[in-house]
Parts: C-alpha cells; structure tokens; sequence
C-alpha cells in the first residue's frame, strides 16, 4: 500500500476502536496430550463487490491450539465456487505440509496422518477426492519450482511427500502438467462433497 | 510435557561474536541447530527434549525435565555472564501468563502503544469489528499522513500474532 486513502484510515481507525475496547484479549496455548494436526479450510465466493475476488483461508489446530491462520482475498478471480474452496484447500496442504516438517524439526511425533476439513457443495467419492489432493499439492510444488515436472521428478516428489500413487486420474494430469496452470481445472473434476474431510495419505 | 522458562540475559557484547561462541558452545554440550530456524537449537536425550531459542541477547529455554533444565542454565552461567530472569512472563512484546490450563498471551501493553502512538487513547471503544463484507476501499482522497498509517499498519501486523480475527481486516488495508 503506497498511498493510503481516507477510507484505508477509516478501517483503521475502525480496528484501533475495536482494539481498544477489547485490550485484554488474548490468545491462549492449552496444555494437551494430543499431538494431532488438524486443518480448516473456508472460502466464500467473489464476495468481494469491488473485483469479485474469493475470500479464503485456514486455520491449523495442533491438538487444540491453533498455530497457524491465513485469512485473505484469493489472488485469482475463481469461475466457480468449487475452485475458491480448492484454492483454499491448496493452500492450507501446502501449510500443513510445511507445518509436518517444522514439527518434525522439533522432534515432535505426530501420531497420526494429519487432517484437513473442509467444505464443498456435496458428497464425493474417495477416489476423487484423494486425487484432488495429491493435484492441490501437485499444483502448489510447481508453482513453487515455477516449471513443469517431467513424469518421474513427479513421482520422486510425491513419493517424498509419501502420497500414495494408485490414482487413475491422476495421470491425465501428469501427462498434461500444463493444465495445472489452468485456474479453472478444478471445476473438471466435478467434485461433490459435503462435510466430508480430506486425509492426508502417509 | 511439562514447561518451564527461563529468560537469560547475556552481558557480553558485540553480537555476532558472541553469538559464534554460543553456538559453538551448544553445539559442544549436545545441542543440534534446527533447519528451520538458525536462532533455535534443540537437545534431546531419547525421553527429555529442551529447546532454546536465541534472540539478540535475550534467549529462551524451556525443555521437558525442570531439574535438567536448571543443570543446562548452570553449564551455561560456567561458560557466559547471564542473568537468569525466572519465568518467562515477557518476551518480544508479547505478554506471558501462566494459567493452570496453559499459556495466555497477550499483547495489551503493546495495543496501549499503538493507540497512544495513534492519538486515539481518549476514543470510545468498541467490542464488535467491523464486518469483512462491509470493508471496501474506495479510490477517494490521499489520506494526508502515510508515514504515521505505515507505521500503526506494521504494529497492527506485528499484533495479529495474539489476535488472529483481526488478520482478515488488516490485510485487507494493507
């Protein structure tokens, strides 16, 4: 933000009202015996009245403190409801996975698979699912490499990431990498899911 | 696990000198160096595990075993000049309490700071934030003191540490 506007002052203003009627507010690290990695995902959809633009985010419980949050407009204009919550479940896996390896850092066991939950428009398949993650990872490694991973790197990469392979449709997507880039390829998958949850697979 | 914490204050001076020979002396008395935080160092014996976070030179150190915890604060006052400040109660703005069911951590004197710094310190306060639909950013006037916005947005960024449901909102100003 270069040049602040008087509305940007206004919401400011507006936070430092709210701060100072709630000063005493804190956060809180409960003591537990669980070593469980949990994350939330919610997005809305182009909400946002200036540039239609989704709001997403996580939050990522281990054992019952929360650790780590992300609350933002997305950086895309999403084309369907489908893809904000993919763009947020993709960025709450990469979280996650950065989080694992903090933790295994640490020295600290992670007993079970870590869980992301989320909400999407109705039920879906495991199969679909499972291949919904393993392309929201795919996606988030390479835009982080910024190139497109011939076949076998893919699956040297997922296979660190310890992400079973078993996954038919998975391999239009290897063959195709490029789609990933697409913004609109989560709406291909035609996913259907309510309340249902993502698990990570060790 | 039981946590305990210690503040220790190093008399030594110049950083980067000191900082060499505390690693190395860490590094002598069993600790390794995290990956993924250079001023972090981590020791574990199998059924204890102790962890000491280095800042300028304030360090912090807590670890699983109390009575080890003393004996590593011992071995460290032989090797430097520290004062051992107790349990934690203040560490990088933020304020530690101890509660019987964890950690509370507030961040209410650095808020005082940020109002005072803001002028606002004799404005109503409010307990409800303003909606996230109803933020919108109009293209209006330039408003007529960047520098004091930029500063009071980088303590509000500082803040969401403690007070995550206000990241959305300072984000969006940002």
């Amino acid at each position: 933000m270069h040049a602040p506007t008087d509305s940007h002052w206004a919401t400011v203003k507006r936070i430092l009202y709210y701060l100072k009627g709630t000063t005493s507010y804190g956060f809180h690290i409960t003591r537990g015996s669980s070593f469980a990695l949990h994350g939330f995902t919610d997005a809305d959809w182009a909400d946002s009245i200036d540039d239609r633009k989704s709001t997403g985010g996580y939050l990522v419980f281990f054992g019952q403190t929360p650790i780590s949050w992300k609350s933002g407009k997305q950086c895309i204009v999403a084309r369907s409801s489908t893809e904000t919550e993919y763009k947020a479940l993709a960025d709450s896996t990469a979280e996650v996975i950065w989080l694992q390896y903090l933790l295994t850092d640490l020295q600290v066991p992670l007993v079970s698979a870590p869980t992301i939950w989320c909400t999407l428009a109705r039920p879906i398949s495991q199969q679909i699912l499972s291949s919904m993650l393993v392309l929201s990872m795919l996606r988030w490694i390479i835009t982080l490499s910024e190139t497109a991973l011939p076949r076998k790197k893919f699956r040297f990469v997922l296979s660190l990431l310890g992400i079973n392979l078993q996954m038919s449709s998975l391999n239009r997507f290897l063959l195709c990498p490029l789609l990933l880039f697409d913004s609109s390829f989560g709406s291909i998958l035609h996913p259907q899911l309510e309340g249902a949850y993502y698990k990570m697979y060790k | 696990m039981q946590i305990a914490q210690i503040i220790v204050w190093f008399k030594t001076g110049i950083k980067s000198i000191w900082y060499t020979r505390l690693s190395d002396f860490l590094l002598f008395i069993g600790f390794r160096a995290s990956k993924v935080d250079t001023s972090l160092f981590i020791l574990s014996d199998g059924s204890n595990i102790f962890y000491l976070l280095v800042y300028v030179d304030d360090i912090l150190l807590t670890g699983s075993n109390s009575a080890m915890l003393h004996h590593l604060i011992q071995l460290l006052s032989f090797e430097f000049k520290l004062r051992d400040l107790g349990a934690v109660h203040y560490f990088l703005g933020i304020e530690v309490q101890s509660t019987g069911m964890g950690l509370m951590l507030r961040q209410h004197k650095y808020i005082l700071d940020i109002l005072t710094r803001a002028g606002m310190t004799s404005y109503k306060p409010v307990d409800i934030l303003v909606s996230h639909s109803k933020i919108t950013i109009l293209p209006d006037n330039s408003f007529s003191d960047p520098t004091r916005f930029h500063q009071i947005m980088d303590a509000l960024q500082y803040l969401t540490f403690t007070r995550p449901n206000i990241y959305f909102v300072v984000n969006r100003v940002c």
